[in-house]
């Protein structure tokens, strides 16, 4: 597809990979960190904390699979981070008028928008890739730091591995999908991050406060609950049904809207 | 409503200038016209294509729409190699336009480090990509220093010397006037002139601008020009007369004879610039303005 080499020449620019790269790296390792030292700590977090979000005890992480303990927690910062250079990449393109430049040379605007999609999309995989390799790579030597037996994670690794990539990437592609969303409706990064971050962060657990019940069927919530594999009042299957019908609504929002908006920037 | 019923041909070859007035529909008209906004009605073709599928001009066109886009954290050549990828164009060609625009040496460099001039010279060398046989392009001298301004008016002559056609909007008159062989002219939406720019200048009127020696003059220099027949019009402690440059002599014969004696005696001739002026609404005391600040500028 055309469209897609001159968004990643765009996207594979230092500041935003390095940036996208380092951050999502760095939060996975401190995330880690406090994990591992809040675990042996004996800390908990407050009911009101959101699904799946938390801290893991030393058993819980003990278990098979407990090496992924840290990703629940990682990736909401890390979908924040996406959502906000989604946002920003497509935002970006309004706020230069490269928009003008690029619908004029290709005015197929779904094959522009689809081109924008997959190089994000590739842009993500890459992000999530590393993101999920350090909380793997740094949990055998804190989990030995903190005295944590890890003898049961072999148990299954593979499929610990492949099913806990899986949901990472699938949550990770999302929050980037309600960042481009937001970013083609509003035309304004600034106004995307903060409406995305806003509701998501914010709003949401206002709303996990008033009506527990409901909050489980928000994005926020049940992007976290598939990455933590379901949670008691949401299993896996339907978080990820849920999770891929918030993800296909932001894309099909987002080509709609692109094809039939004049582009006056 | 920006464009109303405005209906326009421009010929193939060529510069072609097309100006109006702020908020008189020259930017909603190149969109339309690039398949950036979509009309509410009408028709319009674009190389004889509809512009309901811009897709199938697109590759024959070549545009700089407002100002400069680009993205600052790269480099010139990787700002244009992302702009031939998206139009399936070889790399070589990149190369070629850098060239053409006078950018050779400077195309390593980020684009957020390119002066205006650069970055103005780094738009056309993305519209040139496609070796366009349209080129469409809103203010290209924008931002631009005199010499610069020169070099590109020179530049979009030699592409239509070479065959493609330069549709170039902006509101630098005197730019224009130097560069087009044709001209459109909108107003509100609607269209006001379309056609050579010869036969437009040659709707433009002359006048002779005369001041006496003593503006207590002025009154009997008024009735004496009207005695002649002449249609004047005073502005400041100058008449202006409506009548051909070639008898200003006349003027001054009148005047001798009538004991008054001229510290001024100006042949005028409209400029684009007068006319664009006159053709869109300009008031007459706005016109007499221009003409003033004209005669400053030459030093009159």
């Amino acid at each position: 597809m055309r469209p897609f080499r001159p968004e990643f020449i765009r996207i594979w620019r230092p500041a935003f990979f390095i940036g996208g790269f380092g951050v999502m790296a760095g939060f996975a390792a401190l995330v880690s960190i406090f994990i591992y030292t809040a675990a042996k700590n004996g800390a908990t977090l407050p009911p009101t904390a959101g699904q799946g979000a938390g801290f893991a005890t030393t058993a819980q992480i003990a278990r098979p699979g407990g090496f992924l303990s840290a990703l629940a927690t990682v990736s909401r910062p890390a979908g924040v981070v996406l959502l906000a250079l989604w946002a920003i990449a497509v935002a970006t393109d309004y706020s230069t008028g490269l928009i003008r430049v690029i619908v004029q040379a290709y005015p197929k605007r779904i094959q522009l928008m689809g081109g924008k999609i997959t190089a994000l999309g590739v842009f993500t995989l890459m992000a999530a890739t590393i993101t999920f390799l350090v909380v793997v790579v740094l949990a055998r030597p804190l989990a030995r730091l903190e005295g944590i037996k890890v003898d049961a994670w072999k148990t299954d690794f593979v499929s610990h591995i492949l099913k806990g990539y899986f949901d990472f990437t699938v949550v990770a592609l999302v929050w980037g999908l309600i960042g481009l969303m937001l970013a083609v409706l509003t035309r304004s990064s600034a106004m995307a991050i903060g409406i995305g971050i806003g509701f998501l962060l914010v709003v949401e657990s206002l709303i996990t406060i008033v009506a527990p019940d409901a909050s489980k069927y928000l994005p926020g919530g049940t992007l976290n609950t598939l990455v933590a594999g379901g949670t008691g009042g949401l299993s896996w299957g339907a978080a990820l049904g849920l999770v891929v019908l918030y993800g296909v609504i932001a894309a099909v929002v987002s080509l709609g809207v692109f094809r039939t908006r004049d582009i006056v920037s | 409503m920006a464009v109303n019923e405005l209906t326009f041909e421009v010929p193939e070859g060529g510069v072609v200038g097309f100006v109006g007035p702020n908020g008189s529909g020259k930017s909603t008209t190149i969109r339309l016209l690039l398949g950036l906004i979509a009309p509410s009605g009408g028709t319009a073709t674009v190389l004889g294509e509809s512009i309901a599928h811009p897709e199938r001009y697109a590759g024959r066109v070549g545009a700089l729409i407002d100002s400069p886009a680009f993205v600052g954290s790269l480099t010139g050549r990787d700002n244009l190699r992302s702009l031939a990828a998206l139009r399936g164009l070889p790399k070589e060609r990149i190369g070629e336009v850098l060239k053409l625009v006078g950018l050779s040496g400077r195309e390593d460099d980020k684009a957020s480090t390119y002066s205006l001039g650069m970055k103005q010279r780094l738009a056309i060398a993305a519209a040139l990509l496609p070796d366009p046989e349209l080129m469409v392009l809103d203010e290209p001298t924008n931002g631009l220093d005199p010499a610069g301004i020169v070099e590109i008016r020179e530049l979009l002559k030699s592409f239509a010397m070479e065959g493609r056609t330069v549709v170039v909007s902006s509101h630098l008159l005197g730019e224009i006037q130097a560069m087009v062989d044709y001209l459109v002219m909108i107003r509100f939406g609607d269209l006001v002139y379309s056609g050579s720019l010869e036969g437009l200048m040659e709707q433009a009127t002359e006048r002779v601008v005369v001041a006496p020696e003593f503006p207590s003059d002025i009154p009997r220099l008024v009735e004496v020009i009207e005695a002649s027949g002449w249609t004047c019009h005073l502005s400041h402690d100058e008449v202006s007369i409506d009548m051909p440059a070639a008898r200003s002599a006349d003027v001054e014969r009148a005047a001798t004879a009538a004991g008054l004696t001229l510290r001024m005696l100006n042949p005028e001739a409209e400029t684009l610039e007068t006319v664009f002026l006159r053709l869109t609404g300009a008031t007459d005391a706005e016109l007499s303005e221009q003409r003033r600040a004209q005669r400053h500028r030459d030093g009159g």
